[in-house]
């Protein structure tokens, strides 16, 4: 809201700078977020009124909180009384009393309708009005000046000698100020006379009954209308206006008369005309809360020690209603200040003008508990910091994603990512579903660094993903993602492994760091992947992620065409392992191997086999448990796995190194050498295959 | 020195590489060697000469082995060197290694954020990011149509109820403050279980928050972080005091640090939380609007009808919350002036960090 520091010297004799002026209102409540030096040498504050501050949106409101601060006395507008100068025979009837408290009407016969003086039509430019003529301009004037809005009629369009209040009772076509022709469904509130609406109550008059120039009867319209009702009007037909933004905030229903006769006493001085009926119906009356306060509770509220005294000063100032009672207080507050219901409301204005700067700053004691801290944040940290020396960087990307995901990624009707959160009201109108996954973030991070000549893409993303329950909360899931390109450009050193094995490099300590060690790898059944360069991984018999190469028909599809596309993925749950990110610290996590004490003895076996056989298939029957009922392997390791010159064509030759042990004995050589050779039978026997000789 | 020592010594000195040592200790010492062979004459001698023969040759034997060790060493080390010699390195090429990637400034400072908190006993709680209209609205004071809810321009859930902002509706939450609603509710739940006492409670809540806006300044997701701490005697000088502490901590121990009067529907009384300006010290530049201050975080008292709607008894209980933005932390810290540079995932600005 726009404030004249002139206008607001008007109601207070301050010597205060308009700099000064603007920190005691930022500093009481009332942000000043700009100013600005007119050519006159007026300064027009922007203030930010919080949307419980009703009572600031006018000038004599400003001027109260600047008053309080200050302890200087505000000065009010002088308000003269009019009786009625004759009967005008007209009638205000409210209907719908819940909706409209209150209406207060006044008829002046007689007025001049002309431009407002050069003084007023200033003060309205620079509030951000525009001026009309003279009547509106009042209606304006006062509603910057009280914060109560105001209409004026042209009393000789209203038919029917009378005001009716109700709310629509089925869809209403209205004619606004604005020349818009409008339909307001049933319930809107509107101001009718003998014929129908006039305006739609608290948004904006009605075109017919307009003021113009050859106007000269007027009813001066102001009124009480509930606010929700008021901003469900607004809402619905798109309309704001400066008496709208009022009344959803709540006026003050004691002062609309007084705001009516305000603007009364300006017409007759500056339009002429006289006041031939005064109407004032107030049906719903409103009670005032009272309010119980101790200095105590204020004392330790707010860890000030504030004085009974201080207490009521500030109070009265605010034109809050003390009765004390032995350092007790009985609070009740005026009727514009309808957002203080409780205790705290009131310590709140205590603190305000007291001000926050002079209540000192103090670390709270508190006594030592313990908490139970689960483990996810510490595991998470672990987590990026391995996959940052892992050469890795963190991506945030939105939450909303768009349904070509699935097209894209070739994701089957029926999977699970297709049980999708839609958004109402999507930013972007394709993008209005919330992430299952988020390998197509990524893939889009990718591209997006690519279009900037990455040769180079590695990044991951940990974030939550959003699954349709059907029944009101979607099911929230923690995923990881990572990708990693190479646009196989020159480097200086080779890279030890192929890409897959480097991205399922990158998964094998995620897991271990997650204590996970049950998963479960087998081909992957996802067809944006490579064939045969992909696995999903599960646990426990549910699948909880994939890696492998990108298919280059899905790098196609995202336009990144390389002669030789090299983008490998993993994507996983990191929140349902077998020992759960989310696992409370009560018991040991697993039992150490404390088996190193005795020596070990170590054998090693080469052997060639079928393509078909995968190392896992060798070391699987390695650890055959028939074969070593007392658990004397402890380790078994693959140190080569080799295809080509020597070896025939479809088979190669895989090299294991394995280390026994016994956990409370020194092994003999002998035994081992038997069970050795055990093991290898049983290899040659199952597979087919041979020792490498 | 016997005979054997010195004609030993005389063919080690001969001897100038490890295949050359190796054939002699295996001259001397293997199965066929000179000692075996001394060792053998044993029998041929009369008894009691055998006894000191055994003890010289033994002696010769340790010594033998010794020397044969000790120059092996010698040459070990010096072969390594000259075949390094024959091949040495450029020390100015790059080390083989993986370069570190970057960590997101929003993971950093969230980060930075949570072991200050930790560090004064907070706890980390959270909650789900899709909320109920009671979570993230109602049961924080803010009503049906109450225009607090013009400050939040809310993502809705479709299919969620029929009207916006109705019962049943469900929305991307528009802050972290939910989460202290259920956290307080399941305390109070605990405590009528077990029939103990409401322990103190302070955490902090970090996470993705939404809000329909998008410009340089605005995205329609970021993160903040939350904090309440509720026990016996909490005041609004505490409030202060942590507040400050806490901004000391993150952007040195001399910024200037305001408290004032403001509304959230859910503290009373409610302040902004405001900063000297880093960039101009308080002289006014563009990033303060030439104010001096810097708008960083929102705080007050915890409402009591908040207190009441998960049943806090406001007679024995009093509190604070918090809640700030992390992008604009991050935004101060690094003079970022574009939010969107975020969530573009693009390496050139996050490998920075």
């Amino acid at each position: 809201m726009l404030i004249s520091y002139n206008w607001l010297k008007e109601y207070i004799d301050f010597k205060e700078s308009p700099e000064a002026i603007a920190d005691i209102l930022t500093m009481s409540g009332l942000e000043v977020e700009s100013n600005k030096t007119l050519d006159d040498g007026d300064v027009i504050l922007e203030l930010n009124v919080t949307p419980n501050r009703a009572d600031c949106l006018s000038v004599i409101g400003v001027a109260r909180d600047v008053s309080a601060v200050l302890k200087k006395k505000l000065k009010r507008p002088e308000i003269n009384d009019f009786k009625n100068d004759g009967d005008a025979g007209f009638k205000v009837e409210i209907i719908d009393k819940h909706l409209c408290h209150r209406y207060c009407g006044i008829i002046i016969n007689g007025v001049n309708v002309a431009p407002s003086p050069d003084w007023m039509q200033k003060r309205l430019n620079s509030s951000g009005i525009r001026p009309i003529n003279n009547v509106v301009d009042i209606t304006n004037y006062v509603l910057l000046e009280f914060g109560q809005p105001l209409h004026a009629f042209d009393l000789k369009k209203l038919k029917g000698d009378k005001i009716i209040v109700r709310a629509a009772e089925e869809p209403q076509a209205v004619t606004t100020l604005d020349g818009a022709a409008r339909t307001v469904p049933a319930g809107t509130l509107l101001i009718c006379d003998a014929d129908g609406p006039v305006a739609l109550a608290g948004v904006m008059g009605g075109q017919g009954s307009a003021v113009s120039d050859t106007t000269t009867d007027i009813l001066i319209e102001s009124a009480w209308f509930e606010s929700a009702s008021i901003r469900v009007t607004s809402k619905r037909t798109g309309l704001r206006s400066e008496s709208s933004f009022r009344f959803e905030r709540q006026t003050d229903i004691d002062g609309v008369k007084n705001a009516a006769l305000r603007a009364v006493s300006l017409m007759i001085e500056l339009c002429g005309g006289r006041v031939s009926g005064v109407i004032d119906n107030y049906p719903t009356r409103y009670e005032t809360p009272q309010i119980a306060l101790t200095r105590e509770k204020v004392q330790g509220f707010l860890g000030v020690q504030i004085t009974g005294d201080e207490i009521e000063d500030i109070l009265k100032r605010l034109d809050f209603k003390v009765e004390r009672q032995t350092g007790d207080f009985i609070v009740t507050p005026p009727s514009f200040r309808r957002d203080i219901e409780l205790e705290a409301d009131l310590i709140e204005e205590v603190a305000r003008i007291y001000g926050y700067n002079n209540i000192p700053p103090v670390m709270p004691e508190l006594s030592l508990a313990i908490n139970n801290v689960s483990d996810k944040h510490k595991k998470l940290s672990e987590l990026r910091h391995s996959l940052r020396y892992a050469g890795f960087t963190e991506t945030i990307n939105y939450s909303f994603t768009t349904r070509e995901d699935f097209t894209l990624l070739d994701i089957p009707a029926g999977d699970e990512r297709r049980k999708v959160v839609t958004v109402k009201n999507p930013l972007q109108k394709d993008y209005d579903i919330l992430r299952t996954f988020l390998l197509p973030s990524l893939l889009r991070n990718l591209k997006y660094n690519i279009s900037f000549s990455a040769k180079e893409v590695n990044i991951y993303e940990i974030s939550t993903v959003f699954f349709e329950t059907g029944n009101g909360f979607p099911a929230e899931r923690l995923k990881l993602a990572v990708l990693s390109y190479s646009s196989g450009g020159k480097k200086l050193y080779t890279e030890p492994a192929a890409h897959f094995y480097r991205i399922k490099g990158q998964l094998e300590p995620i897991l271990s760091g997650l204590r996970c060690v049950k998963y479960e790898l087998r081909p992957s059944n996802e067809d944006f992947l490579e064939n045969d360069q992909s696995a999903d991984v599960f646990i426990g018999g549910e699948k909880i992620g994939f890696f492998g190469l990108l298919s280059a028909e899905t790098a196609a599809r995202f336009e990144m065409i390389d002669d030789k596309p090299d983008i490998a993925v993993f994507e996983m749950f990191i929140d349902k392992t077998d020992a759960p990110i989310e696992h409370e610290r009560t018991i040991p996590m697993f039992s150490a191997n404390l088996m190193f004490k005795y020596p070990s003895i170590e054998r090693d076996i080469a052997i060639v086999v079928d393509d078909a056989y995968q190392s896992g298939d060798i070391i699987n029957l390695i650890k055959t448990e028939h074969l070593d009922p007392e658990r004397l392997i402890e380790s078994v390791e693959i140190f080569d796995h080799y295809k080509g010159k020597n070896i025939p064509e479809g088979k190669k030759s895989l090299a294991f190194h394995i280390v026994y042990r016994a956990r409370e004995r020194t092994l003999l050589e002998s035994e081992i050498d038997a069970l050795h050779a055990e093991i290898v039978r049983r290899i040659i026997s199952k597979t087919g295959g041979a020792l490498r000789a | 020195m016997t005979a054997l020592q010195e004609l030993f010594l005389k063919e080690l000195e001969a001897v100038t590489s490890t295949t050359a040592l190796r054939e002699l200790r295996s001259r001397y010492t293997g199965k066929n060697g000179v000692i075996t062979g001394e060792l053998k004459k044993l029998p041929t001698l009369a008894p009691h000469e055998r006894a000191a023969f055994g003890k010289q040759v033994n002696t010769d034997k340790v010594f033998i082995e010794e020397r044969l060790k000790e120059y092996e060493q010698v040459l070990i080390s010096k072969e390594i060197k000259s075949k390094l010699s024959k091949d040495p390195v450029d020390i100015t090429l790059p080390g083989y290694y993986k370069k570190p990637g970057g960590r997101h400034p929003v993971t950093i400072v969230l980060a930075e954020i949570a072991d200050i908190f930790v560090s004064m006993g907070f706890s980390i709680e959270e909650g789900p990011e899709v909320e109920s209209d009671y979570y993230n609205f109602s049961a924080l004071n803010i009503p049906r149509n109450h225009p607090a809810r013009d400050m939040q321009d809310t993502f809705y859930i479709e299919n969620s109820a029929d009207g916006q902002s109705g019962e049943g509706a469900f929305v991307l939450r528009t802050h972290t403050s939910p989460v202290q609603i259920r956290v307080m509710e399941k305390r109070v739940n605990e405590s009528r279980t077990n029939g103990t006492p409401l322990p103190p409670l302070r955490f902090i809540a970090p996470g993705k928050v939404y809000r329909c806006d998008s410009d340089v300044s605005h995205s329609p997701m970021f993160h903040q972080v939350e904090g309440l701490v509720v026990d016996k005697n909490i005041s609004f000088a505490n409030l202060k005091g942590l507040l400050e502490g806490f901004l000391h901590k993150v952007f040195g121990p001399s910024v200037p640090v305001r408290l004032r009067p403001s509304f959230f529907p859910f503290t009373e009384p409610s302040a902004e939380v405001d900063m000297g300006c880093y960039f101009c010290k308080g002289g006014g530049c563009r990033v303060c609007k030439g104010t001096g201050w810097i708008e960083i975080m929102g705080a007050g008292m915890v409402d009591p009808r908040v207190f009441k709607n998960v049943g806090y008894d406001t007679g024995q209980y009093s509190g604070f919350a918090f809640g700030m933005g992390i992008e604009r932390i991050a935004s101060l810290k690094y003079g970022i002036d574009d939010i969107r540079l975020y969530y573009e995932g693009d390496l050139r600005f996050l490998r920075q960090f």
